[in-house]
């Protein structure tokens, strides 16, 4: 790719503006004035990866492996993460300041921006599409936002603690749930509350308490039942059942690292992209260089599969066939894929140095990694385990594909 | 960066302040048990961390 990153966003707002645009805004009548119509397209190949260090995003397409545009001047995104809108045109952008930026993807423009706290960590879009939230470390809480406006529309402060002593934790994990529902963890707390938003102006939020120390980040399972936390303060997951959520929050995996030696963390794992293959699910074990198979019928652990570092993203392949790790520093310049049928594992591949993420194109034939010292992006043939291409970026860190519009969790 | 913390506490410069050096060099080196902080011993000399908690105390400006 030769070409520069400005000639790539003079050649979106050529080609794609008034193609775009028009029909927008003729709403039903999609009327094409344009020279040529073929432009008009769909998103369902486009992504986005965050360039951490400069505040950017690229905005790719997936099917000739293309950088479309790159869009500046959304803060600080040293961590940020990314929900899709339905209809896989707006990407909602979290940034690590507090910033959340709505970006629309197929003009390749900022239709909003709204500083909404002054340290955030990750959102999600509600069932229905109509709710964007935010999770907040300062000042703790979750903050939820019409999807089209960005306006405020609720205010969840994360406070527990006894009349003397009330505090806000750190929130975390949080997630949509079916039924219109926002799943969360508090980090300082040892809670998970879920907020029903039917009414989002009025949230009805269930606490369940003492569900363990220091919960770090959670997933929800892919069909949307079951809310689950890591915990760094102690051995174990804690799990909720939203289909039953009388049961309470219960403990799994109490006990897996013992007689195990316990490694310094230099990066928390993340649970959202934790794959759940099949009968099992394949968890990043926190402080060893193991990943851990659970059955996902009794949650019992049934094996441990020793890798090459900390596992930090441990994600499924769509099919659920193979499953690829990445690890914390210092074993970040590598990625592992394990075998489901197996549990073994079947190769080890060299990316880069500071390999950050991993992202399946819709349907995994695939796998796009970013390599953050090495300011590059690598597509995988996900079967082959060859490159396909290179791509460069700017500090990449997290890659985000529109078919995360229509997941759970995600 | 913002600094600001994450899972753990602010590391910008007021925030540090009030905490002496020594106990600041050796929460770089040997890390805090029972929080989100690592040792990072294995991977910076006494000599690189005074230089890293010298930048923290100044500020990094972005």
């Amino acid at each position: 790719m030769s070409y520069n990153l400005w000639c790539f966003r003079t050649l979106i707002f050529i080609t794609l503006f008034p193609i775009f645009f028009v029909p927008t805004l003729c709403m039903g009548e999609p009327v094409i004035t344009t020279q040529n119509s073929n432009y008009f397209r769909g998103s369902g190949d486009l992504g986005v990866i965050i360039e951490r260090a400069s505040g950017s995003v690229l905005i790719v397409e997936t099917t000739t492996h293309t950088r479309l545009a790159r869009i500046q001047g959304l803060g600080d995104l040293s961590h940020a993460s990314v929900a899709y809108s339905r209809d896989q045109r707006y990407a909602y952008i979290f940034g690590r300041d507090g910033g959340l930026t709505k970006l629309d993807i197929l003009r390749g423009e900022i239709v909003k921006r709204v500083m909404q706290a002054g340290n955030s960590v990750g959102g999600a879009i509600s069932q229905d599409g109509r709710l964007i939230a935010v999770s907040n470390y300062t000042p703790g809480g979750v903050k939820v936002f019409d999807a089209v406006t960005l306006e405020l529309l609720a205010d969840i402060p994360a406070e527990f603690g006894n009349n003397g002593n009330r505090r806000r934790s750190k929130v975390i994990g949080l997630v949509d749930a079916p039924g219109q529902r926002f799943v969360f963890s508090l980090f300082d707390a040892g809670e998970i509350w879920v907020a029903n938003m039917h009414t989002p102006n009025s949230p009805k939020i269930i606490k369940f308490k003492e569900i363990g120390r220091q919960p770090y980040d959670a997933l929800i399972s892919p069909e949307g039942r079951y809310y689950i936390a890591g915990l760094f303060g102690e051995d174990g997951l804690a799990r909720l059942d939203l289909w039953n959520l009388d049961v309470g929050v219960q403990r799994i995996l109490p006990n897996y690292s013992k007689g195990e030696e316990k490694r310094p963390v230099y990066k928390m794992p993340h649970l959202e992209g934790w794959a759940m293959a099949g009968d099992y699910a394949f968890v990043p074990a926190i402080g060893q260089h193991a990943v851990l198979v659970v059955d996902r019928r009794t949650w019992q652990q049934v094996k441990v599969i020793r890798v090459h570092g900390q596992p930090v993203f441990v994600m499924a392949k769509p099919d659920a066939r193979h499953v690829w790790v990445n690890f914390a520093f210092p074993n970040n310049d590598t990625v592992q894929v394990i075998d489901v049928m197996t549990m073994n594992i079947i190769k080890t591949l060299k990316p880069g140095k500071a390999v950050l993420h991993i992202e399946f194109t819709p349907r995994g034939e695939e796998v796009w990694v970013s390599v953050r010292d090495e300011d590059k992006i690598i597509v995988y043939n996900a079967e082959t385990f060859s490159e396909v291409a290179t791509l460069p970026a700017n500090k990449p860190s997290g890659i985000f594909f529109t078919v995360r519009a229509h997941k759970i969790g995600l | 960066m913002t600094l600001k913390g994450g899972l753990g506490p602010s590391l910008l410069p007021q925030a540090l302040a009030d905490k002496p050096k020594e106990f600041l060099l050796y929460t770089i080196l040997q890390g805090r048990a029972q929080t989100a902080m690592p040792p990072w011993r294995d991977f910076l000399t006494k000599v690189e961390a005074e230089w890293l908690l010298e930048q923290l105390l100044t500020g990094i400006d972005n």
